[in-house]
């Protein structure tokens, strides 16, 4: 009986317009004051636990590093190299484009923010050579996907902070999958677009834009790299990005002021305080949850319903897909991934494997409507009705659950480099 | 003072603090790297003091967050409420999480108490627990507040990603800052 009341205050709140940390906060309360020994102070006990963890700094720093190289020029300057590198290729321009969002993403951790620093250059010059305007928004869309799936990704940490898996171990894990849909974002844009020139190589353009882009394009391999060697932990590699971003962007290419450091370090600010508190909360139900054993006994439930791991992971991604659909990633695995890793441990899948699933499955939801992040930054940023933008995603959402496929069938796709 | 200037109030002190909890956060974390690459070893206490400036940076943060109107909101059910009732939609929606924000501020300060009677103290540093928790204790007060100061004005209620797109929400993530 206690459990429908807490369906139905969810679903009040939900009506009440309250926002997702709200709701994990009274659920967290309900929780300890109906199941557990009646004292509200658990709730804030298990805050105070869950904000102490040395490993969460890793999200603040990969997050302030991606906003200060967004707000640099080195998007600018990654994509005017690999222009130059992608001239002769018929339809370049395209894989262009999907390149650069890859490279970005390897800096950003985020599909809004990719999807913003590639488009604002990408979309006109696409437009300009007379690529579809459909293929531009939904090249550029999708590409900016890759933000959360590529490392290091936010989604992919709080995945980590949530299930006890090893962060380093799920960024190597990234790669594969990243690599996958790259290849298959940039084979469909190569084919859509084969009879576009461009013209042809031109050496000095190509010494030019490297010569311009010469501190930019290692810092996906001085972050990653770094990790990958066992050189740093997340966390220290995260604190490496914050150096070397300030480093190359306000020392060395100059397109950054103090003033401009202060506004990017509040809006990174800003953008915690909306990711934080759903994380704490999460982390506290999440306690209470495991003290009162409820995911063995999800996971007890489950067992007598799904027969094979087959079906577990159809069941797993048609339901984080609709799920995908209407709440934003953070909360998804904040919420889901507590309770469907240890079941898909279950099923003999690895915890890595099933991460990698996970984020990839609900990347997919960035480009669905009616909520997708970044349908809607598209329609802000390049002025386009909310029908033609669905419309342009349509073939990338295709291309994501190819992908998907492929990632859930073959775990060697994203395990072959961990361990 | 003005419910808008005691909201730029709040504003500008949860600037100042996210400003200066980055500075500690990022510099101990760098301090620490360094360190360890230079002489094999880290600073003792620098991530400890690192989970310090990422505490703040969380609690004050959400302030920011709150006048952005930047609090992850599924709006799937939005359209329950009739169009003539979307202000008072909002105006039930803020004084609702002012009230979640103040019992949250209450049950933290308890706990504040409990720790400064039990004498709880940080690991490694050593430092009284009760000065930090208390920022959990300032943080969810002053959203209680502003979600208050939001519900009885409307007009200086912020809209943010959830309630449909503004050219600022843009603005503040794309390069330089352009609205295009």
């Amino acid at each position: 009986m206690e459990g429908v009341w807490l369906v139905v205050l969810v679903l009040a709140l939900f009506a009440l317009r309250q926002p997702v940390m709200v709701m994990l906060g009274l659920a967290a309360l309900f929780a300890y004051m109906v199941w557990n020994d009646g004292d509200p102070k658990y709730v804030v006990y298990d805050i105070w636990q869950a904000v102490n963890k040395e490993v969460l700094l890793a999200i603040p720093l990969f997050m302030l590093a991606g906003a200060i190289m967004s707000r640099g020029s080195i998007a600018d300057r990654l994509i005017a190299f690999l222009r130059a590198l992608t001239r002769p290729v018929p339809g370049g321009l395209a894989l262009a484009t999907v390149l650069a969002c890859a490279g970005f993403a390897a800096i950003s951790g985020s599909a809004a923010v990719t999807l913003l620093a590639v488009g604002s250059i990408m979309y006109k010059a696409l437009l300009e050579a007379g690529y579809d305007k459909g293929f531009a928004i939904g090249a550029l869309c999708a590409g900016g996907v890759l933000g959360i799936i590529i490392p290091p990704s936010i989604p992919l940490i709080l995945y980590g902070v949530m299930t006890d898996t090893s962060i380093a171990d799920l960024f190597i894990a990234g790669l594969g999958p990243a690599i996958v849909l790259v290849a298959l974002f940039g084979a469909y844009a190569l084919t859509r677009n084969w009879s576009r020139h461009e013209g042809s190589w031109s050496f000095s353009e190509i010494v030019r834009t490297f010569r311009r882009a010469a501190f930019a394009l290692p810092l996906p391999i001085i972050i990653l790299g770094g990790i990958y060697a066992g050189f740093f932990t997340p966390t220290e590699a995260a604190a490496v990005a914050v150096a070397v971003a300030v480093l190359v962007e306000v020392l060395i290419h100059r397109d950054l002021g103090l003033s401009e450091l202060k506004d990017v370090t509040l809006e990174t600010s800003r953008l915690l305080g909306g990711l934080f508190p759903v994380l704490l909360f999460a982390i506290s139900l999440n306690i209470f949850l495991t003290y009162e054993q409820t995911p063995q006994n999800f996971v007890a439930a489950m067992e007598q319903t799904i027969d094979s791991k087959l079906q577990f992971l159809l069941m797993a991604n048609i339901l984080l897909l609709v799920v995908g659909m209407v709440i934003d990633i953070g909360s998804a695995v904040l919420i889901l991934s507590p309770l469907l890793t240890p079941l898909a441990q279950s099923y003999g899948i690895d915890p890595v494997h099933f991460g990698i699933i996970m984020i990839v499955n609900l990347g997919v939801g960035y480009l669905t409507p009616p909520l997708g992040l970044n349908i809607i930054v598209a329609m802000a940023a390049f002025r386009e009705s909310f029908w033609t933008i669905s419309k342009a995603v349509a073939p990338f959402i295709l291309l994501m659950l190819a992908g998907l496929i492929l990632i859930a069938a073959l775990p060697q796709v994203a395990l072959f480099l961990v361990g | 003072m003005k419910p808008a200037a005691l909201l730029a109030v709040f504003d500008r002190i949860e600037r100042i603090a996210c400003l200066l909890a980055f500075a500690l956060m990022a510099a101990a974390l760098m301090f620490d790297v360094g360190a360890r690459l230079v002489r094999g070893s880290g600073v003792l206490g620098a991530p400890q003091a690192g989970v310090i400036g990422m505490i703040a940076v969380s609690m004050f943060g959400m302030g920011l967050a709150s006048s952005a109107g930047e609090h992850l909101r599924p709006n799937f059910l939005d359209g329950i409420w009739p169009k003539g009732w979307s202000r008072a939609a909002f105006q039930a929606a803020d004084a609702t999480t002012g009230l979640f924000f103040a019992l949250f501020a209450v049950i933290a300060a308890l706990v504040v108490a409990e720790s400064y009677g039990l004498g709880d103290v940080t690991s490694v540093l050593r430092w009284p627990v009760w000065p930090l928790q208390s920022l959990i204790v300032a943080a969810f007060s002053l959203n209680a507040v502003r979600y208050f100061i939001f519900a009885l004005n409307p007009d200086l209620r912020p809209h943010g990603i959830a309630d449909g797109v503004a050219d600022e929400d843009v603005a503040a993530l794309s390069p330089k800052g352009e609205a295009r």
